[in-house]
Parts: C-alpha cells; structure tokens; sequence
C-alpha cells in the first residue's frame, strides 16, 4: 500500500534538514486531526445509541405547545407542532449515522465489486468495468440526486442508496489502481502458483492491501452522505416526515422570517452544528488516515 | 355529460363576492351608472408601491398563473365590471350595465375614450371578439388549466357601444364571476393567435388597463409597472409599480426592500418590530383560507360511515390547531364549510372537541378496539387508514395523526409534495383522507361567493381538486342549483343555510381553521390598503386601490 | 496508490479528472523531477522516475489515439445523460398530466377528454420511440420543451438564468483559486507548525458548514441587521438609471455575499491540493540544491516549488467550476439569486419537469464538458502524459 512504498522514500528524504522533522507514521499517531475526529465521531455515535436516555420525549410526539421557548422540560424549546427540538436533534444522530454507513457501505461494497473483482480477473471484465466506473465518475452527483429525489417523492431509502451509488464509480478507480498494482508486483499471480486459492490470495494479500484504503473510502464517503442527506433535506427533498438534522434544518428555515425570533440560536444553530461537526468529524479521520490528504470534496461534484 | 355546469366563471374569480342586487329588490332590472363620490383631500401620491412578489407566469389572460398571477395580469387588462375595497361591483369598462326582466340577458353600455395601450380605441367588436375566443378555447390555457366561461348563448353588438350577452339560463353569479373577471382583449392582437398559452412576446400585451409591463423578468423574476397616463379613469394614482423576487417579505420590509408584506397567521415576534413603529401599518381579514380534510365517500365501510366522520371532528381540537398552526391568529374550522366571516355564513353546530364523546360514538357504531389499541369495523378490519398532506403542512398531518390515535383510528401518514401525486390522487378517488388548502394552487375561498358550496359539494359538478369525492345528496344538489337561480338575496341566503346545514351533518369534508391574513405596509407609501372583501387576499391583489388610491368609487384621488 | 496517475495515464481515455486530486508525496516528487522549473535541469532529469525517453513519433501517434478516446467517451458520456434525462422522469412514480393538474385552479373540472386533449398537446399519447425521437430531434434543435407552469420554453428560462450563474461560478472559482493557492503554499511550507495546523482545521471546518446556513447567517447580519448588503437577487431591478459604473457596484454588492459562500465552498479544496503538491515538493532534489546554494527562502517557496505544485491545481480551477455549478443549487436558494440553481429549486417546489430536466441536463452537461477540458489541460500540462 501507498504508505509503504512512499514512506520509506519520505523518510530518507526528510532525515535531511527540511521545513518539516517528523517521519510519516509518527505523525499520523499523533495527529489531532484524528484524534479530534474520533473523539467528535465517538460523541455522535454515543448520542445516537443512548437517544431514549438523553430525552424522555418521542421526537416525532407532540409533546409541548409550538415554539415553546427552552426550559428544563424542553431544552433547546419545540417546534410547530410542539414536538421536542432536543429529542429531534439527538435522534437525528441515529438518521445521519444510518445514512453514513449504509451510503458508505453500498459505495464500497460497490467499488469492490466493479474494482477490485474485475481487475483481478483481468482481461474483457476489466476494460467493460473500467469503463462503465470512468462513465460513472462523470455523471455530476448533486444535480442526479436533486433529479431523481424530486421524480421519486419522498423516500429517504432513494436518497440513501443513490448517495451510495455515487460513490461506487470513485472508490472503484482507487480500489482498482491499487490492486492493479497488486497484480503487477506478482504477489498474487506467485501465491497463486504456489496453489493459493482465491480466497488465501484475498486474506493474504489483498486485504492488508486494500483495507486501509477501504477505510479511508469508507469514512469519506460516510462524510459526504450525511452532508448530502442534509442538504437534499433541505431543498424539500427525501421523507418530510422524518426526523433529521437537514430536515430540522428545512423546518426551521421555513417559517417566515426565522430571524426575527431568537428562536434560531436554539433551532437552526444547534442543527446546523451537529451537521456540521459529524461531517467534520468524518473529514478529519479520513484525512488523518491517508499517507498524504486526499482531498474528498472533488468527489462531491 | 348532462351534469355540465350551466355557467362556470373562470376559476380564479371564484372568490368575488356576491353581486349587490339588493337595492333593486330582485325587480329584475339591474342599472348600474358610474359613481359619483369625492376624492379625499390633497395628498402625495406615491411615486412607486413596491411589493414582495415574483412573476407568476407571463401577464396575459392565458399564461398568467393561479390567483397571484391573475392579480398581476389584471393590471394590463380591464373587465367590464371591477370591484371595490368595500366588495361593491363598480362599472369599469362599462359605463352602465342592464340586465332584462328574467336576468338572462346583459347589456353593457361602453365608456367613451378607453383605448388600448398600443393607441387603438375600444370597440365592441372587441368584447365580442373576446367571449367568443375564450369561449373556442378548451383551457384559457394549458399552463393554468382555467376553464373558459361556460353557458353564454350568444354575444352581440347592439349599438356602437352597446354589447348584449345572452344566457342559457339566469345565473346569479355571472356579473361577479364573468362579467366582473374576465379580462377584455383586443382583437387586433389576438385574432391571429391560435395557442395563447403560448404567446409569450411582449408585443402581445396590449390592455386597456392602468399600467403598462415595462420589464418582465421572466417567471420568478421582477415586473415593473408604469401608470398609463391616458387611462381612462384617468392617471392612476400610484404611477409605478415594482415586484420582486423576495423570499423573506417581512425581513425586507424591515429593510426597506419592499412596501407591504402579506403572511397567514402570523407569529408575534414578525409583528412585534412593526407594531411598535408608527411608519407601518397593519390591516387583517381572517377567513380567507383554510385546511380542509377529506374523506374519501367512495370507499366502502368506515370513511363513508357519517358516525365515523363525526367520531373524527370530534377527536381534533381545532382551537389548538389555530394556537399551533397560526399562532393563535385565526378561527376554527366551521362544518358548514363557509367561513364564518363569510355574509352567507349561516351557524351550524360544531363538532365541539370531546374525545370521550367521539369514543362512545364509536363504540356505540360498532367499532371495537382491536389490536394494539386500534378499533375495527364489523368485518374485523382495523380502523387504519392512509393521510396524505401537502409536505409544506407536515405539522398538521402530524397533529391529525395524532388526534385520531386518541380514539383508535390508525392514520398512516403520506406527506406528499404539492404535485402529481396529492392532487392525482386526489381527483382520481385514489386516498383514503387527504388534507389540502383551500382554496388550492388558485383562488377562491371560503369567504367567496356561496356558490363555492355547489362547486365542492353538488354531484353533478364533475370531480375537481378541490371536490368532495363521491359525496352524493341529491337534495344538497337541488339547492345547489336553486341558489345559483335565486335573486333575491334573503332568498339566497335562506337556500345556503339549509345547504350549509346539510354540508355540516354529513360532513364530508371538514375545514380544520381559517389562519387570518396580515398585511403590513409602509404608510408614508400607501396609507389606504384593503383587503376586497371575499378575495383570496395577495398583496398585490389591489388594483383598484393602486388606480384611485381610495378604498371605494372611481374617482381618482387628487395628488 | 502511488500509480494511480501512470494508470490513468496509461488507460488512455478520460480517468475523469477527480483521479488526479491524489498527488501523493511521492508522486509529486516525480512531477518535480521531471519538471521544466528545476534550478538545475540535469539534477532534474536525474531525479525522474519515468525519465525514459519515448520514441517521439510513437508517443505522437499515442497521443492521438488518446484524444479521440477522450472524445469517443465525453460523446458517449453527453448522450447517456441526454438519454438518462428523457428516461428517468418516464421510469419515476407519477404522472404528467397528473404534475399538470397540480398547477391547474383548485375548482378546475376534470374529465377523461381533457386528458387525453393534454396529453395530446404534450406529445404523451404517442409510443416511447416516437417520444424519444421527438425529444432527441428537439433538443437538437434546442427545443427543451415548456415549463408546465408557465408555458415559457425551457431554454428561454434557462438563458435568462445562465449568465448570473456563470458570473458567481467564474467569480468564485477565481477567488478560491487564489485564496487557496496562497494559504496552500504557507501552510505546505511549514508543515503541522501551528499555523499549518489552525488553517486546515479552519478551512476544513468552514467547509463543512452547511453552505445554505452560513448564508442566512451571513444575510442576517450584513442585509437585514446591518443593512450594508443588499437581501436579494442579483442587481438592483430596473436600475436604468444607473450609470455603468454604479451597475458594476451595484452587480458587486449583490455578488459579494454569494460569491464568499461559495467559495469558502471551494477553497479548501484547493487549498488541500496545493498544500499536498508542496508537501511533496519540498524533499526535492532541486529544492536541497537551492537551499544549498542560499536561494532566498521566498523565491524557492513561490518561483519553484509552488510553481511545480501548481500543476494539479491548474486544471483544478477548471473542476471547481463544475463542482461550484452543483453548489450553486443550495446557495442561490438562500440569496434568491436568480441564477440556475434558484430556477432549479423553484421548479423542484412545484414539480415543473420540464423545468428541472431542462436544468439537470444543462448543469450536468457543463459540468462533464468542464470536466472533460479540465482533463485535457490536465494532459498538455503534464510532462509525463503531453503528447
């Protein structure tokens, strides 16, 4: 994997005097960057496992008149109906961590399929996939998603899985470079000599290869749905009946003139944080994760 | 069909209200002269009145879009009647309207000197020209789906400014809903024009009246508005109006960006920063809009069990939903299905919040609690039933919801975008309960003329959007029909009580609450704002208003 | 990882563009063996790692092979999406007709003959290959049908909304590039130093910030509280009064607040790139032998290694346009700019199909063709890959 062919060249670079000191691995080990963002990723997901503890109120249940301000009852007040503007925002963890990983996991799960199986099975398979990911990777993310969120109604399920089926065509490219390169150094084809089957090859090799960049896949592209789960929420599109931070985004920004009231810095600000911090908090694993930054953001247009 | 409606105005005119036949008594003559009431003292005109509101479609009769748009069109084009800030039916085009003993046949008498903007004079061959071009058309125009008005026998010029409409029967509404609506265009332009949805060039825009479209920005873009000053009431009071593109009215009004600013039940903190400053003023009609529940008659068991329906009415507290919804600023819903403020509104019982009553009522109508705390009918099956709602009302589905749980009637909540499948849905009798705005994506209202009843509840009206589907009582029909013929106004009012009482028993559809309407202006602009009485209030609905800078009359206030 | 960009090089047709955002240290490393700014072009050539020289007249006839596959896949790439917009809308739940009612008047009466009259009006009545080739010959010649709403033609509202968009996406593109490029090349420089440090998490931060909010925030305060900016669109309407130079103010004015969202959107990006690019610099050979020969520290930073990071971000700037494109959907909203992505939004509030699909098919269009001239820059620019 990358780290291992480019580290140890960076080292020996690096042991002259340069600008910067450290070697590579030590300074992922200790990268804020990472730590930050597990510590905030860990938070989200505690939040969203012990939701039922944090409130005693049923985010979707009305349970307050509207717009009530924050007391003891309602920390951060109700919305319109009177539903918990608290219980919305810890149980909207839940649907933006849900989104996260099942877009995250269909992407990958994707990318190895149309990636990595293709390229070590070679030959037509790989050129016709190769093809269809470099179509793929062009079609333009938002606008499809915008197109079909608007034709489909309102299914979050739509949202969820073409979210994931976006990421499939960039992941693929990376999966299938580095197994490509794989192929090329003769570790498969050598075990495969010696009479390991597929599935040696794929633990013995590939896994230890392709794992951290699964990885780093995996965290990005996690970052980049609840992103997008959050702003197609609030154009109006996916379940309006749910309960989500883009969604108490839509909600909040929808009343007229939200900023006359101070109703915003409990409404709209404490959404727009948890969004902002969750997608952050992804950022900063998946960059602390690669060798070098591999910037995610081109992926999302 | 042999149920087709007898005369149907366009559709956005269905909230005119009724025309003021009083003073004759139902003699059957009807004269109307022009008014004669003074200006107010001398004041500044308002160079420009500038509103927060895009274009709703191309201003022509044709491509104009839903209430809002008509409202903008309406500022090119004249009608041969015109309504007034106090409701009254004032002469516009015409200069005096008659109407022959049996009231089925019109004659409007033409003002000397209107011409149209491109400089050619009004004649009656125009306004003949314009009743039989509408009438060729299938739709006013693809785009707005707006019917032409239907039931006119023939239209003919008798004199050189005397034009006779003949009905196929007498219609109560017609001054108001046609007369009082429909735009006049000049045959010049439109005589060669075989789409007019489709005439969008700016060269088509030929009117007679106040203002002529000096830049039209495209939909959802910004028109301006200048006063024409050879109209022929004379220059109009406001000499230019600008309309934008605004998405937050009120933080602009603030700003300075717009005059007037109009919401629905509006919250406190909107109206606080406007109430404590004498530069602004505020006026409010309550009763102009509502929510509307439905239920599907055409399926068999619980929706079509009246005992069912009432059990509903029941269970939602409508005083809450205005506390909610509206910020406490409006009325609950009145089963009779005309607003209270309505001058038809006849009192009906309502269904008073009681959810202990609503479960014996459906205990005693045989419907059993079941598993999981959900009733169900005689047949076993469970009280649950799909809601669909607009997604811009997700809060009111949430609170129906949840108001039919208290009596063990499961509602599965669909909130579906305004579009194909609300409105599909609902014309094709394919939903179990649906709650949509009334009036919809145009015009009309439950303080607009009662003939509105006849048009949601008759069975012989095919179904609408805005129908009570399947609802069948042919002696609701009866009146339905008896009304639109009646005269005499104590009369009418008599028939569309009984008919308000009946819609109120049966209810198949229940408005929840009417949220009031607010419209805060900028006196130093414009100091004489109204809402038209019965009118689905817009803020730029005001022509009248912007020609004379006065509530009432034809007269031009003095600058 | 590391060959990632010998592959695509190697793969011959357009990897698409996004391939080329992961230059890694050791891969920039070669880009700056091989490259044209060394201080000295033998320790240069010395240090490429793909320095073998090509038989000039076979890479001529690569290099050809290679641009008409680039062609062959963006004109596979156009007709797909062209072919996609017809299908999707045909392919979803919900009919027309049914988004046509919709828009018609609440007491509007319906019958089966109306239908079928609208259907008829909308070309709906006939088969799907004679829909299909309809549509395929009207776009052809720019007929995109009309909006549902309001009868406009489609490509007339698009027209009209183009050029804002362009002039926020250009402008945006501009500024990020060049905020980006500094910031990238201080930050790269000094490496996990605290200011390293403070501008990556700042701009990492402001990036995730959900654009749509930052611009109500931002229009708050500098349009309704403070009053400085202007609350929306993009010029003052009906300013015929001004003279050129007050539009040009005026035009800025409404720019100013939209333009910085989005490009907060778009610097990080570009400020990941450069700063990777000098990461990766900076072990250079050439970079050692200009220290060692007391190069002052500003020159080296900005005259050589900067300027061969630069490379990615070159055909970046081209990228950011499309990426801004998309942005542009969510951040017009806020601003009621009336650019595509406020036209967008309008019709995806009522469903005007022919609206939105006029729109996705230009937005996607301009951003693969964006992308495909960014990939072909990318190709002359690049030592290892021009032909």
């Amino acid at each position: 994997m990358s780290a291992q062919t480019s580290a140890p060249v960076e080292v020996a670079r690096e042991a002259e005097p340069g600008p910067d000191q450290a070697t590579e691995p030590e300074r992922r080990r200790r990268s804020p960057l990472l730590v930050v963002g597990l510590g905030l990723l860990g938070l989200v997901l505690l939040v969203a496992l012990i939701a039922s503890l944090l409130t005693p109120h049923d985010p979707r249940a009305i349970s307050g008149a509207a717009l009530e301000e924050p007391s003891a009852g309602h920390p951060l007040g109700t919305d319109v109906p009177g539903r918990d503007i608290f219980a919305q925002l810890v149980f909207g963890a839940r649907t933006s961590l849900t989104v996260a990983t099942v877009s995250a996991s269909l992407a990958m799960a994707g990318a190895l399929l149309f990636g990595v199986l293709p390229a070590l099975v070679g030959g037509a398979a790989d050129s016709v996939s190769n093809r269809l990911m470099v179509f793929l990777l062009a079609l333009p993310g938002l606008p499809l998603l915008v197109l079909v969120g608007s034709l489909a109604g309102e299914s979050h399920l739509v949202v969820i899985v073409l979210i994931g089926f976006l990421g499939i065509a960039p992941n693929a490219r990376i999966l299938r470079s580095q197994t490509l390169a794989l192929v090329q150094r003769g570790f498969i084809s050598a075990s495969q000599g010696f009479g390991g089957g597929p599935l040696y090859v794929l633990r013995r090799h590939l896994v230890p290869a392709l794992g951290p960049l699964i990885l780093v896949g995996f965290v990005n592209w996690a970052g980049l749905a609840v992103a997008l789960e959050a702003g197609l929420a609030f154009l109006g599109l996916g379940d309006p009946s749910g309960i989500s931070w883009g969604l108490m985004l839509n909600r909040a920004l929808a009343q007229p003139s939200i900023y006359f009231s101070p109703m915003w810095t409990w409404w709209v600000l404490p959404a727009g944080l948890a969004v902002t911090f969750t997608v952050l908090a992804f950022t900063f694993v998946g960059v602390a994760l690669e060798p070098s930054f591999n910037p995610r953001w081109l992926r999302s247009s | 069909m042999d149920h087709e409606p007898v005369l149907t105005g366009p559709q956005w005119v269905l909230d005119r209200r009724r025309f003021l036949l009083a003073a004759l008594g139902g003699a059957g003559v009807l004269v109307l002269g022009a008014c004669t009431s003074s200006g107010g003292g001398p004041r500044t005109a308002p160079a420009t009145v500038r509103l927060p509101n895009a274009a709703l479609g191309f201003p022509t009769p044709f491509a104009a879009n839903g209430g809002p748009g008509y409202s903008q069109m309406i500022l090119l084009y004249d009608t041969l009647l015109w309504k007034d800030g106090t409701g009254e039916l004032l002469p516009w085009l015409a200069e005096t309207v008659t109407s022959s003993d049996d009231h089925q046949t019109y004659t409007f008498e033409l003002r000397d000197g209107v011409t149209w903007s491109d400089g050619e004079p009004l004649t009656v061959e125009d306004v003949v020209f314009t009743f039989e071009y509408y009438a060729a058309q299938e739709f006013l125009s693809p785009a707005v789906l707006v019917q032409p008005p239907r039931g006119i026998a023939g239209v003919r010029a008798t004199g050189p400014k005397a034009v006779e409409v003949t009905l196929e029967r007498p219609l109560v509404t017609f001054p108001e809903q046609v007369a009082g609506a429909l735009p006049i265009i000049p045959r010049h332009v439109w005589s060669s024009i075989d789409d007019p949805g489709a005439a969008l060039d700016m060269a088509v825009l030929v009117g007679t009246g106040p203002y002529r479209l000096e830049s039209y920005g495209g939909d959802g873009g910004p028109l301006l508005y200048t006063a024409r000053d050879d109209y022929f009431l004379g220059a109009p009071y406001v000499q230019r109006i600008e309309m934008n593109a605004i998405d937050d009215f009120f933080s602009a009004l603030l700003s300075g960006a717009t005059d007037a600013a109009r919401g629905f039940g509006l919250r406190s903190d909107i109206l606080a920063p406007f109430e404590g400053d004498d530069a602004y003023d505020t006026i409010t009609e309550q009763g102009t809009w509502s929510q509307v529940l439905y239920w599907n008659l055409g399926k068999e068991g619980p929706l079509s069990d009246p005992r069912f329906r009432h059990a509903c009415a029941m269970a939602i507290d409508q005083d809450d939903l205005v506390s909610r919804l509206a910020a406490g600023r409006g009325l609950p819903g009145n089963p009779g299905f005309l607003s209270p403020e309505n001058e038809f509104f006849a009192p009906v019982p309502r269904y008073e919040f009681d959810v202990a009553g609503a479960n014996a009522l459906l205990n005693s109508a045989g419907y059993r609690h079941g598993n999981g705390g959900v009733r169900q009918d005689a047949n076993g099956a469970p009280l649950s039933f799909e809601l669909r709602f607009d997604n811009a009302q997700v809060e009111l589905g949430e609170i129906v919801i949840a108001a039919l749980r208290q009596i063990g009637v499961e509602l599965r909540s669909t909130p579906v975008e305004v579009g194909p499948e609300l409105f599909g849905n609902k014309l094709f009798g394919g939903y179990d309960m649906v709650v949509l705005p009334f009036p919809g994506p145009a015009p009309g209202g439950p303080n607009a003329d009662p003939d509105v009843l006849r048009q949601i509840f008759s069975s012989r009206v095919p179904p609408s959007l805005t129908g009570a589907t399947n609802y069948v009582n042919p002696a609701f029909d009866e009146l339905a029909e008896e009304q639109r013929l009646t005269f005499d106004e104590g009369e009418r009012q008599a028939i569309v009580a009984e008919m308000q009482t009946m819609v109120a028993e049966d209810i198949p559809v229940l408005p929840l609450y009417y949220p009031d309407a607010t419209l805060i202006f900028r006196k130093q602009v414009l100091d004489e704002w109204y809402f038209t009485p019965g009118q689905y209030p817009t803020s730029e609905d005001h022509k009248h208003l912007f020609v004379t800078g006065d509530e009432s009359g034809t007269d031009i206030r003095r600058r | 990882m590391d060959d990632h960009r010998e592959q695509r090089g190697a793969d011959g047709e357009g990897a698409g563009p996004r391939s080329i955002v992961s230059p890694r240290p050791g891969e920039a490393q070669r880009v700056g063996g091989v490259a044209r700014e060394s201080p000295e072009s033998a320790l240069g050539a010395a240090g490429g790692v793909e320095g073998a020289p090509r038989p000039p007249d076979e890479g001529r006839r690569r290099g050809r092979r290679r641009w008409a596959g680039a062609g062959i896949s963006y004109a596979v790439t156009i007709f797909a999406l062209v072919t996609l917009n017809f299908l999707l809308p045909r392919a979803m739940p919900g009919d027309p007709i049914d988004a046509l009612l919709a828009q018609g008047s609440s007491g509007f009466v319906f019958g089966e003959e109306a239908r079928a009259e609208l259907e008829e009006y909308y070309g709906l009545d006939r088969s799907l290959a004679a829909q299909y080739g309809q549509y395929l010959t009207g776009l052809a010649r720019g007929d995109l049908g009309r909006s549902i709403v309001t009868n406009t033609p489609v490509w007339d509202e698009l027209a009209r909304r183009l050029p804002w968009t362009l002039l926020l996406i250009v402008s945006a593109a501009l500024v990020s590039t060049v905020v980006g490029l500094v910031a990238g090349v201080h930050s790269g420089w000094r490496r996990d130093r605290p200011m390293d440090r403070a501008l990556m998490t700042m701009l990492l931060a402001l990036r995730e910030f959900p654009p749509y909010l930052l611009g109500s925030l931002l229009l708050y305060v500098f349009a309704v509280k403070l009053g400085w900016l202007p609350l929306f669109g993009a010029e003052t309407p009906f300013s015929g009064a001004f003279s050129p130079v007050e539009r040009v103010v005026d035009v800025g004015r409404h720019l100013l607040l939209p333009l910085l969202v989005l490009s907060v959107g778009l610097t990080a990006g570009n400020y990941l790139i450069m700063r990777a690019g000098m990461v990766g610099e900076l072990g250079s050979d050439y970079l050692l032998l200009g220290r060692a020969k007391g190069l002052r520290e500003r020159r080296l930073k900005y005259r050589y290694v900067a300027r061969n990071a630069l490379l990615p971000l070159v055909s970046l700037t081209a990228i950011q346009l499309g990426f801004a494109l998309t942005a542009v959907v969510l951040i017009e909203r806020v601003f009621s700019y009336p650019g595509l992505g406020r036209l967008l939004f309008e019709a995806i509030a009522v469903r005007d199909y022919p609206i939105i699909q006029g729109a996705f098919l230009l937005i996607s269009v301009g951003v693969v063709t964006i992308n495909a001239v960014a990939d072909a820059l990318y190709r002359r620019l690049d030592p290892r890959t021009a032909p």
